[in-house]
């Protein structure tokens, strides 16, 4: 996902260098291009956004599981450790915490998760979310960490979780680890190509450029 | 004590005996559904939470990952989110009805038309441990399965091989040799009754589409199979539906003649339902038996308007997928037309013979060759059907294959009408 966030920086910025370039030269287009350098910039703009927005959704959507946690305001040694699962599901969740903890709520039921002295462990089945209001004084300062696996896509991954002296609280996910499902489950959903809505947004903001350019012109005269 | 002796031997044999009645059972209970616990045929939520939280306990806290309890888990896991939380109940073509507990990770194939039509329903090859010797012997149409166990034919299988593999399920023909086939079954299954046996001719136009439904449910590809039987019916439906319209005292005199010379086809073989279904008139569809040998004399007494020739087999084995050079082809064509009296045949005079390669004339391919007939036999009827395209449609969207007919392949002769 970061090179293809990096090759469409790269893209636009050697695009703009390559537009200032060839209009050097040539003043009139340079001040053409000067004039509609804001209409140019939020194009180019518009579409960065939303390659980046639809490559995170796509993400997010095909699978592995996100972490969040903060602490909980007016009670001391405790956080609420929220998680996020794919379609991929079901999934299984092993939690290493740096000192004893215990669970004050809990949105799994209880047959879906075991508590075993700093560890641990629960199975996302049918939930998209679940969250644990946890209690572990060792946390500030203290490192959390988590392994996850999906059992459909036999994808596994593992977060960090960390939580400063100041209580300051700080996710890592070094990334997924692909084991390879079984490659003949029946055919799901297929994601929606970002192209078709890169090229509908490029068609409106030329759109709203040429409307704007049309009212300048009419002003002007 | 003395009585307990005296019957020892017999404990003994009670207790031999018990272990091997056991022994079958205790392997037949290999095939209950993974993670159901209490045996309810259906595995809960709370099952699946026991399994994942004992094997996240095991691998993370414990002994270390089970590769047994993972494999349950994942079985587990698909049958939960694939077949809705129970056993998948299929049906073969043979007419059983069988129950998977678990998907199909290791399959044997034994006849090329399931191999083809697996690859039609995008099936991922990687779950296929053993072929048969046909699909072996054509590597140029299955080149992912070069270097992959020989289990041998339905004339000759390698029961050990078959064995030996550890296959969840064994791929055979349904009634093609239909005592052959039971047998093929019964042996497989007296050696391991955990090895689902499953049948399916997939090579006659009158039932190959609802094969392919029945066969895309057994592996999980029902979206595929839909998919695919569209295409095919659609296929089979442009001959059928217009030759429909032609009545029967108009249809074409047809002779049509195998590998062999003078061998043709009757009613009850393969070939005449093809010629019937495009609409021909099989000038021998009477005789007997199915493939009769028939009088040079009756050919001319015949005078067909269409004469057949199909080559890929027997004494003319080329052409097809894995041969570019047609000169052995346009030999076999210029035979028919110097063979006494012919000149006085319509066909020859109107220059309607045809040679066919039994590649597209047989198997799940057999629709491109009726389609070939009928664009032969009633050429304005058919005139906006190219079955080149239609056939490197077939495979290049279905069978994945970037074979190229216009630079590759011996499939009809001459190639316009």
């Amino acid at each position: 996902m970061n090179c293809r966030i990096r090759r469409i920086i790269i893209t636009i910025i050697a695009f703009r260098i390559t537009i200032r370039k060839s209009f050097i030269k040539t003043k009139s287009i340079l001040n053409y291009y000067m004039k509609f350098r804001v209409i140019i910039s939020l194009i180019l703009i518009t579409v960065l956004i939303t390659c980046v927005g639809t490559t995170v959704t796509a993400a997010g959507e095909n699978s592995g599981v996100l972490f969040s946690m903060v602490s909980v305001t007016g009670a001391e040694g405790e956080y609420i450790l929220s998680c996020e699962s794919a379609e991929t599901r079901p999934a299984g969740i092993f939690a290493t915490f740096p000192g004893p903890v215990s669970i004050v709520s809990t949105t799994l039921p209880e047959s879906q998760y075991r508590l075993n002295g700093n560890s641990l462990a629960c199975a996302i089945i049918d939930e998209e979310t679940c969250s644990f209001q946890i209690n572990c004084a060792d946390l500030q300062p203290g490192t959390l960490s988590i392994l996850w696996e999906e059992f459909a896509s036999g994808l596994s991954g593992d977060t960090e979780i960390s939580v400063s002296d100041a209580g300051d609280v700080a996710v890592s996910s070094p990334g997924d680890t692909g084991m390879g499902g079984n490659r003949n489950s029946p055919s799901v959903t297929v994601q929606q190509s970002p192209f078709a809505c890169i090229v509908f947004t490029v068609i409106v903001s030329l759109a709203a450029a040429c409307v704007y350019t049309g009212r300048r012109r009419g002003d002007s005269q | 004590m003395k009585i307990f002796g005296r019957y020892l031997s017999a404990w003994l044999v009670f207790f031999i005996l018990g272990i091997a009645v056991a022994g079958p059972v205790a392997a037949a209970d290999m095939g209950d559904l993974p993670l159901d616990a209490d045996g309810d045929v259906l595995i809960s939520s709370d099952e699946m939470a026991v399994a994942i939280l004992d094997y996240l306990e095991q691998k993370y806290a414990g002994t270390g990952a089970d590769s047994i309890l993972y494999n349950d888990l994942t079985d587990g896991v698909y049958v939960y989110t694939c077949w809705n939380k129970t056993a998948k109940t299929v049906h073969d073509f043979s007419g059983q009805t069988v129950t998977l507990t678990r998907p199909i990770h290791r399959a044997v194939v034994m006849n090329a038309e399931t191999a083809e039509t697996m690859r039609s329903l995008g099936y991922d090859n990687s779950a296929v441990v053993g072929v048969g010797k046909y699909i072996l012997e054509d590597p140029v149409f299955f080149p992912e399965y070069v270097g992959m166990p020989n289990v041998g034919s339905i004339w000759s299988p390698d029961y050990e091989q078959i064995i030996s593999l550890s296959p969840d399920a064994v791929f055979i023909y349904a009634d093609f040799m239909d005592t052959k086939g039971d047998e093929i079954q019964e042996t497989i299954q007296s050696m391991n009754p955990n090895i689902h046996v499953l049948r399916y001719d997939l090579f006659e136009p009158d039932t190959y589409a609802e094969e392919v439904g029945l066969f895309a449910e057994a592996i999980d590809r029902e979206e595929e199979g839909t998919d695919f039987a569209t295409f095919y019916t659609r296929q089979m439906g442009t001959v059928t539906d217009r030759v429909a319209t032609i009545p029967e005292d108009e249809r074409v005199p047809v002779y049509f003649e195998n590998a062999d010379d003078y061998k043709s086809c009757a009613e009850g073989s393969g070939y005449h339902d093809k010629i019937t279904l495009a609409g021909g008139k099989n000038i021998f569809e009477n005789a007997t038996p199915s493939y009769p040998v028939v009088n040079p004399e009756s050919v001319l007494f015949g005078n067909p308007t269409v004469v057949l020739k199909l080559q890929g087999s027997g004494k003319l084995d080329f052409g097809g997928y894995g041969d570019d050079d047609s000169s052995k082809t346009i030999e076999v064509y210029e035979s028919l037309l110097e063979r006494p009296g012919w000149n006085t045949i319509t066909a020859v005079k109107d220059g309607r013979v045809h040679i066919i390669d039994s590649d597209i004339f047989g198997g799940p391919k057999h629709f491109i060759g009726i389609l070939y007939l009928a664009t032969w036999f009633y050429p304005d009827v058919f005139a906006d059907v190219n079955p080149e395209e239609i056939h490197q449609e077939y495979l290049t969207t279905y069978q994945h294959s970037s074979y190229d007919l216009s630079s590759h392949g011996i499939f009809v002769y001459p190639t316009t009408a």
